[in-house]
């Protein structure tokens, strides 16, 4: 099965440049440090941290949201389903470029969500889902 | 020699017939999914606001061997795919359309309805 953080390595590789920055801040509102806006989230929830604050793309991996089961004669195929969500927080730039550079680059990617684009009605950010697929087989027998 | 043969232009006209009504019945769904509180984890109520999004959602269009479910509500892509807020709040998605075809038993009632249409 695929290990996440050598998927967020193949990721980080493939928008090197797109990616934006976290900035990490004390209790007292001081820049401790930064980083690159690529995390690993193993459960939805709101984000960003109240210590973080994020510039540009942020990209969120979301491994195993789900492993639909195909039984294949004794055996069982596992259909592991992650998702990268991009969160665009620069309200002049957008997803797109991004997007390319997965489809290029990831053989795993089965679905490109649609741009949810940025709504100034909604205060909303521009975000745009794409979903891998890693098979593994259970109890091969041969 | 003998021959047989088929009415195609009576089975042509049952398939779009049936398909039509088998669409029909996925929009029916579909709009039933928009006021089920409920209907998605995570959400008590319906989607239902200003039945806004509920009076957008089109009938279907059909092209040859496809049907087509749109909703023309402004907002209906935010709150289909769900959103990311500028302070970081997000919301879910709640795709009341794939949850409507899923829940619709597609292909039974299109078999059942070109069978009565042939009988």
């Amino acid at each position: 099965m695929a290990e996440a953080l050598e998927v967020r390595g193949r990721i980080a590789a493939l928008l090197a440049g797109l990616i934006g920055t976290y900035t990490h801040v004390n209790d007292y509102g001081q820049v401790v440090g930064t980083s690159l806006a690529l995390s690993i989230e193993e459960a939805s929830g709101n984000s960003p941290d109240s210590t973080v604050r994020v510039a540009g793309l942020e990209v969120v991996l979301r491994p195993n949201l789900s492993a639909p089961m195909t039984p294949m004669l004794g055996s069982t195929l596992l259909t592991h389903r992650w998702e990268i969500l991009l969160k665009q927080w620069d309200a002049q730039a957008d997803t797109i470029a991004a997007t390319t550079r997965l489809v290029g680059g990831l053989p795993e990617l089965v679905e490109v969500g649609p741009r949810v684009p940025r709504s100034t009605a909604l205060d909303t950010i521009e975000t745009r889902a794409l979903v891998l697929e890693f098979p593994e087989i259970q109890n091969l027998r041969v | 020699m003998a021959k047989v043969k088929i009415n195609k232009r009576k089975i042509d006209s049952s398939v779009q017939r049936a398909f039509t009504d088998a669409a029909l019945i996925v929009h029916r769904n579909i709009v039933m999914v928009i006021s089920e509180p409920g209907a998605f984890d995570g959400f008590e109520g319906d989607i239902v606001d200003t039945g806004n999004l509920r009076a957008n959602q089109q009938l279907p269009e059909i092209r040859g061997n496809t049907a087509i479910f749109r909703n023309t509500a402004e907002y209906a892509l935010y709150v289909y795919l769900g959103y990311t807020l500028r302070n970081g709040k997000t919301q879910p998605g709640r795709p009341w359309m794939k949850l409507g075809v899923e829940r619709s038993g597609f292909d039974v009632a299109f078999a059942q309805l070109l069978k009565a249409g042939l009988s």
